[in-house]
């Protein structure tokens, strides 16, 4: 049987890597983890077996223990979730394969957009589909929103448009993007990660807010 | 004596006796002979009415380099992609169903002329009016709608200046301008989308020296921007849905395939560079008694297609694939797998008018 003892439960890619070290820096536990690279949540990453929550890529998962995720659903407290947010990769891929081909990406309509997001993005709407139907308190949080300028345009479009599906899903969102990013909606330099050559994540300040807010409005307490 | 005549000694697919009356016409070849090669590794693009499809997606499964210039992003699924017409044709240009919007397209592509800003507005969404049907649903706002353009005629200006071959499949001589801006729609306004106004909107069906020097226009004009490309024209077998003009469809559909296929034939003839591919005839010639047809007498059958291209592939000397994967830029599970049936025809939508 699960029990409470740990305050969240968090599952997600790099991006959650830097809120869980935020949350251990303000003293608060956590059951799951994050697991790495964000790609993984566009293939078909889980499957359910009884109650359990079974990842099904346990090899390309950064060595996540099999048992890691097992009690995701019967979980009694807020869980927080960077799932699908990995918008660098998907608008990287999207802007770039477009320039080969001599054409903009930014210049892609709203319902092509969308359309990419219903079916890019599947296997994470799954997966918070199942959380919802499942009762689970689940909360979603965006990516650090820093991206090159070939796919700034297009990743924040299609971060927005998943951003809106899971709302309509039911999952609430984590949002501190107006306090962490500047004018042009690009995160704020001094919350840019740290580690040398790392053009995509932000550092511990920045998941400290994201947590913060999470916990703010989760009604956790140290 | 015996000063012999041109007919004593010409083979036997000049005379209708031993080229037809005398074969079942599934066994009737050599209907055509190409005025140049198209070789697997040349660059293809296709555009024009809606049996333009047919003969990208053949070329495409059989390895000819068949080749999407403006592809689907990564990740859309097919069924979207098809729905918001990406690898329909080369380009997102949708149906060009006459040689006036051709002109426009390659005319704007080049910037030779400026795409015009005319957009038409319905419940909140906002439709090409040279494309109308292009997005399901329109686009979200004028903006969007120019942006996705852009693309197109970056997509086409590429296309034009880097292909080998180009494959315009003549549709019809009847079409819509605007009166004020002198250009041509897709579709009659207030059909696909926008407001029909009879003051503004006129019909006009197109004559012969006017398909004709607009086709050569056009072909000149891409000939000067890429010396190396050639044309290959056919004409769509496919009937009118509809005829603005005062006569009988039957009558109108006779008009309009005659003239088109006058100028394809006489533009074949009058440059080496151009060569006409005799689709039209393979379908809706009367020796085969309308047997590639639907019994609506007017979609084409798949055994047609298939037929046609069978003459197709004969002519270049190559023996057809059944299911080659395409090469090139092409997106190959759009074009190999796609329901071969399932083509995009917008002068379709005129039968929802047919009120009898």
């Amino acid at each position: 049987m699960p029990t409470n003892q740990s305050d969240f439960f968090l599952i997600g890619d790099s991006n959650a890597s830097v809120i869980a070290r935020a949350a251990n820096a303000q003293g608060y536990t956590f059951k799951g983890r994050a697991i790495g690279p964000g790609r993984i949540f566009d293939t078909d990453f889980f499957t359910v077996k009884g109650d359990r929550f079974v990842m099904t890529l346990p090899e390309k998962t950064n060595n996540v223990a099999p048992d890691s995720f097992f009690d995701l659903l019967e979980w009694k407290g807020p869980i927080l979730s960077t799932v699908g947010f990995n918008s660098q990769l998907i608008g990287q891929t999207v802007a770039r394969d477009m320039r080969i081909h001599g054409l903009d990406a930014r210049n892609l309509s709203q319902a092509v957009l969308e359309a990419l997001v219903g079916n890019w993005k599947a296997p994470a709407l799954r997966f918070y589909s199942l959380l919802v139907e499942r009762g689970c308190d689940i909360w979603f949080t965006h990516s650090p929103q820093r991206f090159p300028d070939l796919y700034f345009d297009v990743a924040i479009r299609l971060e927005n448009i998943l951003r809106q599906r899971l709302i309509d899903l039911g999952v609430s969102p984590v949002d501190v993007r107006a306090a962490t990013t500047d004018s042009e909606g690009k995160l704020l330099e001094q919350l840019h990660s740290d580690l040398p050559r790392d053009q995509t994540h932000g550092n511990i300040e920045w998941g400290g807010l994201v947590f913060g807010d999470f916990a703010r409005q989760a009604g956790l307490s140290a | 004596m015996d000063f012999g005549n041109p007919y004593r000694d010409m083979p036997a697919n000049r005379f209708w006796r031993s080229a037809i009356a005398d074969r079942d016409f599934l066994g009737v070849d050599k209907m055509w002979t190409p005025a140049f090669d198209i070789r697997p590794e040349d660059t293809v693009i296709t555009a024009g009415s809606c049996f333009a499809q047919h003969i990208g997606r053949a070329l495409a499964k059989n390895g000819y380099g068949w080749t999407d210039f403006e592809p689907a992003p990564p990740m859309l699924p097919d069924e979207a992609a098809k729905a918001f017409n990406f690898g329909i044709f080369s380009f997102r240009t949708g149906n060009i169903y006459t040689t006036p919007q051709l002109a426009q397209w390659v005319n704007w592509a080049l910037k030779r002329a400026d795409p015009p800003k005319e957009v038409w507005e319905e419940d909140g969404r906002f439709f090409d009016p040279f494309r109308p049907q292009i997005e399901p649903n329109g686009f979200g706002s004028a903006d969007e709608m120019f942006a996705a353009r852009n693309n197109t005629l970056a997509a086409l200006k590429r296309a034009i200046h880097t292909s080998d071959i180009f494959v315009f499949t003549l549709g019809l001589t009847e079409m819509w301008e605007n009166t004020e801006t002198g250009l041509a729609y897709a579709m009659c306004p207030g059909t696909a989308a926008g407001v029909f106004d009879p003051e503004i909107h006129k019909f006009k069906n197109l004559t012969y020296p006017e398909i004709y020097s607009g086709m050569r226009d056009v072909i000149n004009l891409v000939k000067r921007v890429n010396p190396k490309i050639k044309f290959l024209l056919t004409v769509s077998p496919v009937p009118l849905t509809a005829t603005a003009s005062p006569d009988h469809v039957l009558v109108a559909n006779t008009y309009s395939k005659s003239v088109l296929r006058s100028v394809a034939g006489d533009l074949a003839n009058a440059y080496d560079f151009v060569d006409y591919f005799p689709s039209f005839e393979i379908i809706s010639s009367v020796p085969n008694r309308a047997m590639f047809y639907e019994p609506n007498m007017r979609s084409v059958r798949r055994e047609g297609v298939d037929f046609v291209m069978s003459h197709f592939f004969k002519g270049l000397g190559v023996e057809q694939k059944e299911a080659a994967r395409p090469t090139g830029l092409t997106r190959e599970i759009l074009a190999a797998e796609r329901n071969e049936d399932d083509i995009v025809c917008e002068e379709e939508i005129l039968e929802a008018n047919n009120a009898n």
